[in-house]
């Protein structure tokens, strides 16, 4: 049964919000984002003093009647931001829980709208296997969008992939231009640390989200089960794992889970990283509305 | 339990399709997750099992098991067997037929039987309770024990309508329906007859067809009473004895046969020890049990200091004392007479040196004593037999006053050490040797004469037929004819091999002539330097000398070498024969150093031991006793027994063409009974004088006599302080609610369940 949050009034919501960047930008459009730079625009900002080279058309004369010395006025600078939002399309995300998948596409629509809703690029990367596939290039303007927003509701998720080599391989990751968007289970062994380091060094705001699935944040089953990995090729794979799952065994999977999304977290905030874990059981409002403000990205 | 219905058993086929289905059974469930990465994680939370857990795994199938058998159970229908008809009276009858049942007690009032036996009054007893049980009840049961050196039923069960099973004693006694109880009654006079004491005499009676000389198995009497209980446990069980248990008794009524007359003197024991002078101290143990009284001890000694009888040995020698009467060296010292005290024990003490000898003839003595004491039979040094007999003194009627006369003697033997003749034959002067007859004689002076004879070969090759011996040693020679009247040890069995009539002569011993390696075959003649010597190893053979030789053969502790020895094999089939306890392994050759014929007695060592540090080595003297005394192991250890005991003998020098025991009796000497294998034994059934004939390899008759007295618990035969019976062990029936095996399964199933429920409540919290 395919599931899917994105219709006019989902998008309609998200018009009052608008993305924040905490970090500078670099570039030559502008946009929405104020920058640290100063610009042309009309916003005054400061004055400093006239040096050789200064354009003289911009010497404020006012003060030179009053102090006899050149000083120059500063206007504030807003610059356009990319966002890049990159999805996992491993089977794990669907391959069980349908739900999961359209959870994950719904966050990425609802980033890639604001984005573009406040002038900003964005582009959708979808994670495969160890390469992370942009179809619809760099995404401006809504008509754009909604055409890129359909292609990805048919996307197909499926075998493995591998966050780090997908991300530092991309073409086009950027540097200093804005907001990087990793939306994940992060179940995996892949280190996909070396992704956020990666796009750290880059100096790119990063922003991890772990959908998961209602099943995987409180298992229903139990007893002797026999679990095959969503990404495992067959029967015979190393991650497949037989196990009798008692309610004590259960409590373990809650502790390790619990532990394993701190450790996610803990790292984030070393790296200057955002991270939020939603369930898919959730409303994604409480995401938009909820989690993003929380951790600051949104405004 | 039994079962009703046995068919109900085959339900339990259905626990095989319990376990079948259990087998089958998909045991895990497939399921697609995303998640087994955290899973994975989850194994290192997952708390410590414990090891319940794995029973907890299984509850489950037991507990179907445990089901599966109940209904199974259910379905056979387990029952108790019981009789409807137990409504009758039984009585177990238990007789003691021990020897103190031979007790006789005098009632001069009764002048139809002045004196009869406990054994007679105690079947005059039962016969008097078996009418009164048939008059009681005509459809009553009894069963009679005899309680011997072996319990048995003299009738079991008897009565109702069913037939008398009766055993050998009473088979006459065998009878249809409706005549048992005239039957009983014949069978039990008949008895009562058979053990009743004659006026003039006490020993004529047959008490000793019914009665051991020995205890009486009253634990297997009360066996077999149980199997009496458990068609019946309502049974009473009566235990007929003189004696006086004071222990509690369950289940069992004891009926005193015992009288207040009765009296008994004894012998409870004797011992011969040796002074530090050689010279006997003998000891008895008396005892009087039922009243005071005077008594007197006879001592009567017998084939006193033998050897010096012969005129010709005496060589001149004189007796000690003009007084002394000899004959056949028999000896009768004065008596002893002592004053007894009822339940006490009093020993008497028989030295021949102290109490005989006055201080002027111990002065004689001790300047003369080769001369004049071994003469002496006053001062014995060795005999054939001594006997000591009781007697009470100033007592009419003493052959009835006494209760047990079997008592009343005890005899000493084993005071003659047997000659143990030895021939030693060799072409060359050994001290080695000879301090070995020194070692043999020293060690075994109490047990064995050793007359050793020194010779040359060539003295004993000229008539070797005039030299007979129990052992036969011979050193660098091999006769041409095996002795084969006795042990033969061959050491260094080299001899001139020129012809080869010499080498037939080893295969008269069952050996095969290989050569000569050392000196004696040496290219150049010269000796073989001690550094080139050639080492000697024990070999894994089980033999008992091995253990003894592993300490010299040890080659991480001392080495033994020779520089010459005889290579040698067996001949023909006397592979078999020989085992080898030692070898050489020289020039690719593995020979035989130490060989071991113990069906032929024959001993080998095939180096010389001149040539050799094997007589060098401290265990060297350790192992020529023990070679000593596997050929020659004591006949007896010991002389005096109790009936009931089991006797184990050797053969005189292993070497015996045959052996047979006879029983002195009042009756005159028993059967002879043969025995062919050794040691053998001999279980003692009777009191009184033994005697073990051998007949050796040289038709020399060798005699040994041991003596069997009756128990001493026997002759105190009123108390038997501080024991008890151990009463027959089936209870009388109680409703025992519990007894069916289906409570205690669901007992187990209620508790399983409840173990489970815990379990689980556990994982659940």
């Amino acid at each position: 049964m395919k599931v899917s949050y994105l219709n006019d009034e989902f998008f309609s919501r998200l018009e009052t919000l608008a993305l924040n960047l905490r970090a500078n930008l670099a570039g030559y459009f502008g946009g929405k984002h104020l920058v640290k730079t100063y610009g042309q625009t009309v916003e005054f900002a400061d004055y400093r003093e006239y040096m050789l080279g200064d354009d003289i058309r911009r010497i404020d004369w006012n003060l030179y009647s009053r102090f006899e010395k050149y000083f120059l006025k500063l206007f504030t600078d807003e610059r356009q931001m990319h966002v890049q939002i990159f999805l996992d399309c491993s089977a794990s995300m669907q391959k069980e829980s349908p739900q999961k998948a359209a959870y994950a596409i719904g966050v990425a629509a609802a980033l890639g709208f604001l984005a573009v809703h406040n002038m900003d690029k964005v582009s959708f990367n979808l994670i495969k296997k160890d390469k992370a596939e942009n179809n619809n290039g760099m995404i401006v303007g809504k008509t754009t969008f909604f055409k890129a927003i359909s292609d990805l509701e048919n996307i197909e998720f499926a075998d493995e992939a591998d966050l780090a080599a997908a991300i530092t391989s991309s073409q086009n990751t950027g540097t200093n231009d804005g907001l990087t968007v990793i939306i994940s289970d992060f179940f995996s062994e892949n280190d996909w640390k070396k992704a956020i380091d990666f796009l750290t060094y880059k100096r790119r705001q990063v922003l991890l989200v772990q959908v998961l699935s209602l099943d995987e944040v409180d298992p229903s089953y139990s007893g002797r089960v026999h679990m095959i990995d969503a990404e495992s090729g067959d029967i015979a794979d190393s991650r497949n794992m037989r196990i009798r799952i008692t309610p004590s065994m259960q409590e373990a999977y809650q502790e390790a889970l619990k532990d394993y999304i701190a450790d996610i977290k803990q790292f984030c905030v070393s790296r200057g990283a955002d991270f939020i874990s939603v369930s898919s059981d959730q409303p994604i409002e409480k995401v938009l509305f909820g989690e993003l403000f929380k951790v600051g990205i949104m405004e | 339990m039994t079962l009703a219905n046995i068919l109900g058993l085959l339900g339990l086929l259905s626990i095989i399709g319990l376990i079948i289905i259990y087998i089958i059974k998909p045991n895990f469930q497939q399921k697609f997750v995303s998640s087994t990465f955290i899973w994975r994680l989850s194994l290192k939370y997952k708390k410590r099992r414990i090891p319940i857990s794995k029973l907890r795994n299984l509850l489950l199938i037991i507990c179907q098991l445990l089901i599966l058998t109940s209904c199974s159970l259910i379905l056979a229908q387990p029952v108790r067997a019981t009789d409807p008809t137990l409504d009758y009276i039984e009585n177990i009858y238990i007789v003691d037929a021990s020897v103190s049942s031979m007790a006789l007690s005098r009632n001069p009032e009764n002048t139809e039987r002045p004196v009869t036996s406990r054994f007679e009054r105690s079947i005059q007893q039962i016969k008097e309770r078996v009418n009164e049980v048939f008059e009681t009840d005509e459809n009553g049961k009894i069963s009679i024990i005899l309680a011997g050196d072996e319990a048995k039923f003299l009738t079991f069960n008897v009565g109702g309508s069913g037939s008398m099973q009766v055993n050998r004693v009473t088979k006459d006694m065998e009878s249809d329906d409706g005549a048992y109880l005239s039957a009983l009654n014949i069978a039990l006079d008949n008895i009562i007859q058979d053990v009743a004491i004659k006026p003039l005499s006490r020993d004529d009676n047959n008490l000793s067809k019914y009665c051991t000389y020995g205890s009486a198995d009253v634990e297997g009497a009360m066996e077999l009473a149980d199997d009496v209980l458990r068609l019946n446990p309502d049974a009473e069980v009566f235990y007929f004895t003189g004696k006086e248990y004071k222990g509690a008794i369950d289940n069992l009524t004891v009926v005193d046969v015992g009288t207040d007359t009765e009296r008994n003197v004894a012998i409870l024991d004797g011992s011969a020890t040796l002074n530090v002078n050689g010279t006997y101290v003998f000891t008895v143990d008396l005892a009087i049990y039922g009243a005071d009284a005077r008594a007197t001890v006879y001592f009567t000694a017998e084939g006193v200091n033998a050897n010096p009888k012969d005129e010709d040995n005496l060589n001149g020698k004189d007796y000690l004392g003009t007084d002394i009467t000899s004959s056949d060296n028999m000896y009768c010292p004065e008596p002893i007479e002592v004053d007894l005290k009822a339940g006490e024990t009093t020993r008497i003490t028989f030295d021949t040196w102290e109490d005989l000898i006055t201080d002027e003839e111990r002065e004689r003595y001790k300047d003369n004593p080769e001369d004049i004491v071994p003469a002496d039979p006053r001062v014995t040094y060795s005999f054939k037999s001594v006997t000591a007999i009781v007697k009470l003194e100033g007592v009419t009627e003493f052959q009835f006053y006494d209760a047990l006369t079997f008592d009343d003697e005890f005899r000493f033997y084993g005071g003659e050490v047997p000659n143990l003749d030895i021939l030693y034959v060799s072409t060359l002067p050994n001290p080695f040797m000879k301090a070995i007859d020194s070692i043999w004689r020293s060690l075994n002076a109490n047990v064995w004469n050793i007359n050793v004879t020194e010779m040359t070969y060539d003295t004993y090759k000229a008539t070797p037929e005039a030299y007979l011996a129990d052992l036969y040693i011979f050193e660098h020679a091999v006769p041409p004819e095996v002795p084969e009247d006795g042990i033969v040890f061959l050491f260094d069995p080299e001899i001139d091999v020129s012809t080869s009539s010499s080498t037939t002569r080893y295969e008269k011993y069952g050996l095969q002539y290989l050569g000569q390696v050392g000196n004696a075959d040496d290219e150049n003649g010269d000796h073989i330097a001690w550094d080139s010597a050639i080492p000697i190893e024990m070999t894994e053979v089980k033999h008992p000398l091995n253990s003894h030789i592993a300490g010299i053969f040890d080659s991480t502790v001392q080495e033994v070498k020779t520089t010459k020895y005889t290579r040698l094999g067996a001949f023909d089939d006397n592979f078999e024969k020989f085992q080898v306890l030692a070898s050489i392994h020289y020039d690719g050759n593995n020979d035989p150093a130490l060989m071991i014929n113990d069906e032929d007695g024959i001993f080998v060592m095939t180096f010389d031991i001149h040539a050799t540090n094997f007589a060098m080595k401290p265990a060297f003297p350790e192992f020529m006793i023990d070679l000593f005394d596997h050929f020659f192991p004591q006949t007896l250890s010991r002389y005096s027994y109790t009936v009931g005991d089991t006797v184990s003998f050797n053969a005189f020098a292993k070497k015996v063409d045959w052996a047979s025991r006879t029983k002195d009796s009042m009756r005159g000497d028993e059967d002879a009974q043969p025995f062919e294998t050794f040691p053998a034994s001999l279980k003692l059934n009777e009191w009184g004088t033994y005697t073990l004939t051998q007949q050796l390899k040289s038709s020399v008759q060798v005699k040994t006599q041991l003596y069997a007295k009756i128990p001493s618990s026997e002759s105190d035969i009123k108390n038997v302080a501080g024991n008890t019976i151990e009463g027959p062990h089936v209870s009388k029936v109680e409703e025992i609610p519990y007894e069916d095996l289906l409570i205690w399964f669901a007992a187990a199933l209620v508790a399983l369940l409840f173990a489970e429920w815990w379990l689980q409540s556990r994982d659940n919290f």
